[in-house]
């Protein structure tokens, strides 16, 4: 009986899953045109997902657990290589016409191979794009309208020339163990610019972005525990009180740590040069 | 033997499914008493916690005091608020310390610092021992709502919430008290 129980309990993600179809992919596949995702499509360890520019890759707007955050999602333990275009960017999004967060889940890259993303556009999902326990390069793509734009934790990523905007957060991430650039990002409009949720120990570098015209500009978790550091980002302000009260830290609650932002960039150097590393970091 | 190896199918299967279950983030699961007063109480609680951990969190409504504490002990609910004078009268004493120890070791719940004053007693939340583990900041994120909280002021925000929804309310409360 004991028995019995510990399998329904073991089982019970299932069961909440079992309506939710799943495709897999365990090969190499080409994704061109109009691609419809009715729930869980799953890039398999042995499979290799390229995406050729102008896709429309469309999430079916299901939420079988009612849990006010759409199914529909693309999952990768493989490979993935996004190529879109400037004048043919690949698009992640719903098959809503009126464009609202989390009217699907994800795009996740998880203990995969390898992910590049470039020219994508990610819109109404709760996280656009999350990559974890991989390298990946993500460049010149735009996160608008999801929960989270971009989230990452223990990570080997290159995040350049990207725009994040219209999302409760542009960047949430536990660093944990990760590294790498971001670089020559657009951050505005957001609720939290970035939020560093927990376990963020400076190993990932934020340098030359724009961060600006957000709710806060940077927000630091409750969680958090070691000072971080921002150096040479704008702030879309040039006096160092005024970036202050943009940011989220021990200014303002005595239980965090600092954001060191000095020295700042004080012209917004996206305007003038933006060298993204051709292969990434 | 057969048990043995379809545990270890069924495990490694479950883990796997549960990777992508986990990544949308934990949940904790706020209750309330049905009433508009506890309806913003509960949501002060709920986006202090979202807003500064980045946890999710839901809110789930009661008919009594009883169906609201029972689901704690069952475990559909991870955090409530509490009046001090009815938690001493489930565990049958009029000594808030006892109270507070028979609370932890007969249903495993812990007495938060009590958040603000009412007319006879302490409005106090109560956490789950095993949801306490998971979020160990929990009592010190939530202790800051003390001597923002009062009855005075939530009878404030009731006021406010004709004119405005209970989330703008609350948002607004938050950010004035520079909580969020």
């Amino acid at each position: 009986m004991k028995f019995l129980i510990f399998l329904i309990f073991l089982l019970f993600p299932y069961l909440s899953f079992a309506q939710i179809p799943v495709k897999e992919i365990k090969n190499e596949e080409v994704w061109q045109g109009k691609i419809f995702i009715d729930g869980i499509v799953a890039v398999r360890n042995s499979g290799k997902l390229i995406i050729k520019e102008g896709t429309e890759v469309i999430f079916k707007t299901i939420d079988i657990d009612d849990d006010g955050i759409g199914d529909s999602e693309l999952y990768v333990e493989g490979e993935i290589y996004v190529y879109g275009t400037e004048n043919f960017p690949v698009i992640f999004t719903s098959d809503k016409p009126v464009k609202e967060p989390s009217q699907w889940k994800y795009v996740m890259v998880n203990h995969a191979k390898y992910a590049y993303f470039e020219h994508a556009i990610f819109e109404s999902a709760f996280s656009g794009l999350q990559i974890h326990f991989t390298k990946g390069v993500v460049k010149n793509c735009i996160f608008r309208s999801n929960v989270d734009g971009f989230r990452f934790s223990t990570a080997n990523i290159y995040v350049c020339n990207n725009i994040m905007t219209k999302n409760k957060h542009g960047i949430r991430y536990e660093e944990r163990d990760s590294k790498g650039i971001i670089e020559y990002n657009h951050i505005f409009d957001n609720e939290i610019g970035i939020f560093p949720v927990t376990a963020c120990y400076n190993m990932v570098i934020f340098q030359y972005n724009a961060i600006e015209k957000n709710g806060y500009n940077i927000k630091v978790g409750y969680e958090q525990k070691k000072d971080l550091t921002f150096k040479n980002n704008y702030f879309g302000m040039v006096f160092e009180r005024d970036i202050k009260k943009t940011i989220y830290d021990k200014n303002h609650d005595k239980h965090l740590p600092k954001v060191n932002f000095k020295p700042f960039l004080k012209k917004n150097i996206l305007r003038s040069r933006i060298k993204c590393l051709e292969n990434g970091y | 033997m057969f048990r043995k190896w379809l545990l270890i199918f069924l495990t490694t299967f479950a883990i796997g499914l549960n990777i992508s279950y986990a990544c949308v983030g934990k949940t904790i699961y706020i209750g309330h008493i049905s009433s508009l007063e506890n309806e913003i109480i509960g949501n002060i609680l709920s986006r202090l916690i979202t807003e500064r951990t980045g946890t999710s969190v839901k809110l789930k409504k009661f008919s009594n005091t009883n169906a609201l504490f029972q689901a704690a002990v069952n475990g559909e609910i991870d955090l409530f608020m509490f009046d001090s004078n009815e938690i001493k009268t489930i565990v049958q004493t009029t000594d808030f310390e006892k109270a507070k120890t028979d609370i932890n070791t007969k249903f495993n719940l812990v007495l938060l610092k009590p958040v603000y004053e009412t007319k006879a007693g302490y409005n106090v939340p109560i956490i789950r021992k095993d949801t306490l583990k998971k979020f160990p900041a929990l009592p010190r994120l939530i202790e800051k709502l003390n001597g923002n909280l009062a009855p005075q002021i939530i009878s404030e925000l009731t006021k406010e919430v004709d004119r405005r929804g209970i989330k703008d309310i609350v948002r607004e409360f938050l950010k004035s008290k520079n909580l969020i």
